[in-house]
């Protein structure tokens, strides 16, 4: 939960690490490391959900003061749909644990089937009706479909990130050497034991589009032919023929 | 829901009935069947992307853009690359635009009855298809019309994608030349790292949310599922250049593109352009697919802009009412 509470924070104004530390501190969280608040600061900032500058601090030397962009306020938003929908499961629990019929603003929450809330409670039992609101994985969808924007928000900044894209580069090298080394000693082995290998045959089925290739050449050519004897005489887009042969009468 | 995802690979698509026409390697033109002749003279041809089944534009029975087209009195061509083996190592841009491209625009046009056509192109499909124009202006066949879809063609700001496979940074030429094609799901996993949770987790939660809604079309959840997990091999050859020719140096936007020794001029698509882009295109951004209005010298362009992203703008529900009669009436009045 400290994630929220830190981006709570900075949401209600700009501020450096001793001012969040402080602010946490009156919600309750009094074990908070320092240097686990400024680890988090530092991720939160490089995730994209703060960005911070340095200021010159009042008496003493500069410091980095925190704001929420917007990936970050999309993110606050986020949780605080999420942490509704927790306490919506938890309410629902500790109503139906204690007998309370389920309450209002549950039947309001279940928008898939509102009516079924409402229904005589012999027939909520029935199987066949019954709906979704107690599954866990209803509520853990609706809770997915609810933050998949700013999850994926985030993820996209940070596959966009160029840093990003040359970790994969190295992890594709990495990859394709392997692959080389496969590919060269299994070529290798089926040299030894006098078996074709995959680029053989490969080779054996260019040989075979070349030879389409040389085929369909022709065909056009023959195309060509056919439509210079078939072009009407005098016609002045015949081809084919070369300018010398024909008679030319002097000026 | 495990029986949807797990019958979803035998799901049922591209049924509507059609013929070869033509084949080279594993690339085949198709002609869709029509029950009564076409009541426009300039047939489409549609050119498919490399990295996807050709299925796509062509779904399910009511969720397919060529039984649109069919519909709206077209004669439909279907360019279809096919899945490149190991012996298409070597098979790259070059040879689709000068040995492939050609023969079967001049085949679908001879069946046609020798007329000109409209060439449609989706995504890769489409940045070949404004290749294919500019290089060919003068071609035997005429390019009547040029739509594309969601096709990218300035790589400058090629958003996250771009970020990951710029110079320095992804090993293109160590791939290319350890692997001789590029696995299916490696476009793929880059695809689905553009948009990773929606695309990942997101497609099973909502499935699950859905299973008990009786308006929802779980055979077309499983169509589209079959084919977002039925990614086609990049032969590496044409991945090489795809990368470093396009997404690295830029070259078709900043006219330095040369196939086959011959210069690649958008200037040179002086037909009617119609470009169809998505606001949430994170395969082919906004960026990359706004560039071609300014780039051709057509007297007669129209630009759709859609919200949604790369595949649901083009074949989505929302298609079959904000997309496919736009796209049909403006060639209707062109054709």
């Amino acid at each position: 939960m400290l994630i929220p509470y830190v981006l709570l924070a900075v949401s209600l104004q700009r501020a450096h690490g001793y001012l969040i530390e402080e602010y946490l501190r009156a919600a309750g969280f009094f074990n908070v490391e320092m240097s686990t608040l400024y680890r988090t600061l530092r991720q939160l900032e490089k995730d994209g959900l703060l960005h911070s500058i340095w200021e010159p601090g009042p008496s003493g030397p500069a410091r980095r003061v925190y704001s929420l962009t917007d990936v970050g306020r999309i993110w606050l938003d986020q949780w605080a749909t999420t942490l509704g929908m927790y306490r919506r499961m938890l309410d629902q629990f500790f109503g139906l644990y204690s007998g309370d019929p389920p309450a209002a603003h549950l039947i309001r929450a279940n928008a898939r089937s509102p009516e079924s809330m409402t229904r005589p409670p012999e027939k909520q039992s029935s199987p066949s009706t019954s709906p979704r609101s107690t599954d866990p994985f209803e509520l853990w969808r609706q809770i997915y479909e609810t933050n998949e924007r700013a999850w994926n928000a985030v993820l996209e900044r940070t596959v966009n990130n160029p840093a990003f894209a040359e970790s994969s580069g190295k992890i594709l090298e990495t990859f394709l050497s392997a692959q080389k080394t496969v590919r060269d000693n299994m070529r290798s082995y089926l040299e030894q034991i006098n078996l074709p290998t995959r680029e053989d045959i490969a080779r054996l089925g260019e040989l075979i589009v070349s030879l389409e290739e040389k085929v369909d050449q022709l065909d056009d050519r023959l195309a060509r032919i056919e439509r210079a004897v078939a072009q009407p005489a005098g016609d002045p887009v015949r081809p084919a023929r070369p300018a010398r042969t024909r008679p030319t009468k002097p000026a | 829901m495990l029986h949807a995802v797990l019958s979803a690979r035998d799901a049922p698509v591209g049924t509507t009935p059609h013929e070869l026409v033509w084949r080279k390697n594993k690339a085949c033109l198709y002609r869709y069947t029509r029950q009564t002749p076409p009541t426009h003279a300039t047939p489409i041809f549609l050119v498919l992307p490399l990295i996807n089944r050709a299925y796509i534009l062509d779904l399910r029975p009511g969720s397919s853009f060529v039984e649109h087209l069919l519909h709206e009195g077209f004669d439909v061509f279907l360019l279809d690359w096919g899945i490149p083996g190991d012996e298409d190592r070597t098979l790259d841009l070059s040879q689709l635009l000068t040995r492939y491209l050609p023969r079967a625009v001049s085949k679908a046009s001879q069946a046609a009855g020798g007329v000109p056509l409209t060439i449609l192109g989706y995504c890769i499909g489409g940045t070949l298809a404004a290749c294919y124009a500019a290089l060919y202006p003068d071609a035997p066949v005429q390019v009547r019309n040029l739509v594309l879809f969601t096709t990218p063609i300035d790589f400058a700001d090629a958003g996250t994608f771009g970020t990951m496979t710029a110079k320095g940074v992804f090993p293109i030429e160590q791939l290319t030349s350890v692997l001789p094609l590029v696995p299916g799901q490696m476009p793929d996993m880059g695809a689905k790292l553009l948009s990773p949770l929606p695309t990942t987790m997101g497609t099973y939660i909502r499935l699950w949310g859905k299973l008990d809604d009786a308006d929802f079309d779980v055979a077309g959840w499983q169509a589209m599922f079959r084919w977002v997990n039925e990614g086609v091999p990049f032969a590496s050859a044409a991945y090489r250049q795809w990368i470093t020719e396009f997404y690295q140096d830029n070259k078709l936007a900043r006219g330095r593109l040369v196939i086959d020794g011959r210069p690649v001029h958008l200037e040179n698509i002086r037909c009617p352009l119609l470009n169809v882009a998505a606001v949430g295109d994170a395969i082919a951004p906004r960026p990359t697919t706004r560039a071609i209005m300014h780039l051709t010298s057509s007297p007669d362009t129209e630009e759709i802009v859609l919200q949604g992203g790369h595949v649901g703008v083009v074949v989505g529900r929302a298609a079959r009412t904000a997309l496919w009669p736009k796209v049909t009436d403006w060639l209707a009045s062109r054709s």
